[in-house]
């Protein structure tokens, strides 16, 4: 009863949110992206605004997303408190049910993740001319180990080495991003320095990624 | 007024979020639908600058014919963002469920009041 009453309401305002929406006129102004758009064909260095404007124009939107994701990784192993002993684990804990199950996209998976990686390396490099950048390339790169884990799940992994190297990693942005920000890095550079930080922040997405699926995939946290 | 579906759509994928946030008792059915309603307002922001007719946000020769490349970088921060949220409550959830043993909002409520 009380659930109808809540799906009632919900309906309700749903259809009150559509009717003002078609309802009233939205202005969208797009004034900042114009200015984006003008200054990125006047420097004329790279063709991907999307990569200007979050690795240029809004550079400290980059780094504190980059800082979000380094505590939340840090956050879910210090809840889980996991000694520095207890980081060199077997994967082998974490179970199937029955491994033959999974045969076909084992087999399948098997030929296809060394193309996640290309996929991936492909994806950072472009950054800067095509859809893509170091993000959404290090999300793939992430795949790789989830599927090479999915073929062979006795592998034997240690979470201490992505989990520090993504705090490394974090220290070489924010270096690189001083040095941009405080302009010692000439404009003639800047397509280097796109490069730089879209592999960088590729990277680094990869080890967050990954130390969290080690530490998720541990069974008994 | 040209009705705008992209738009509808991703305000009934956030309602449905809603839905599932406010009805269900598994904790875990709520941190689906937290990314369920983050999805939706991911696809709405998209749709502000988006036209059929253009291409992706790439220079070209006749620029000004491309999408708002303005909506599309803050939504990468935004995905970012979801992931991170995601995993902490799950972590979190894991806890819960370590110490008692139940991944239901009321039943845990309970217990905490008995103890």
């Amino acid at each position: 009863m009380k659930n109808k009453i809540y799906t009632f309401i919900i309906i309700l305002i749903f259809i009150f949110t559509i009717i003002v929406y078609l309802d009233s006129e939205i202005i969208y102004n797009n004034s900042l992206s114009e200015l984006y758009v003008k200054s990125v064909s006047e420097n004329n260095t790279n063709k991907n605004i999307v990569t200007s404007i979050y690795l240029d124009y809004r550079l400290f939107d980059t780094i504190f997303e980059a800082l979000l994701l380094l505590i939340s990784v840090i956050a879910v192993f210090q809840f889980t408190n996991l000694k520095e002993d207890e980081m060199n684990f077997s994967i082998k804990k974490f179970k199937y049910q029955d491994d033959n199950d999974f045969l076909l996209s084992k087999y399948i998976l098997s030929f296809l993740y060394p193309l996640f990686v290309i996929l991936g390396i492909y994806i950072i490099y472009n950054g800067a001319d095509s859809p893509g950048g170091g993000f959404q390339g290090g999300a793939i790169l992430a795949t790789l180990l989830i599927s090479r884990y999915l073929v062979n799940n006795q592998l034997q992994l240690n979470v201490s080495k992505p989990y520090k190297s993504e705090k490394l990693i974090y220290i070489i942005i924010l270096l690189i991003s001083a040095l941009f920000l405080t302009r010692n890095i000439d404009d003639q550079y800047t397509r280097i320095y796109l490069l730089s930080m879209n592999i960088l922040i590729g990277l680094k997405v990869a080890m967050g990624f990954i130390s969290l699926f080690l530490k998720f995939i541990r069974g008994d946290i | 007024m040209t009705i705008k579906i992209i738009e509808i759509v991703s305000i009934l994928i956030f309602f449905l979020g809603l839905f599932m946030l406010i009805t269900r008792k598994n904790i875990l059915k709520s941190i689906i639908a937290i990314s369920i309603m983050e999805m939706g307002i991911i696809i709405f922001f998209l749709s502000l600058g988006y036209d059929v007719k253009n291409d992706a946000p790439m220079l070209n020769e006749n620029f000004s014919h491309f999408q708002d490349p303005l909506p599309q970088a803050f939504m990468i921060t935004t995905i970012v963002i979801g992931i991170a949220v995601t995993a902490v409550s799950v972590s979190l959830l894991v806890i819960l469920n370590k110490k008692y043993f139940s991944s239901n909002w009321d039943e845990i409520k309970k217990l905490k009041e008995d103890n």
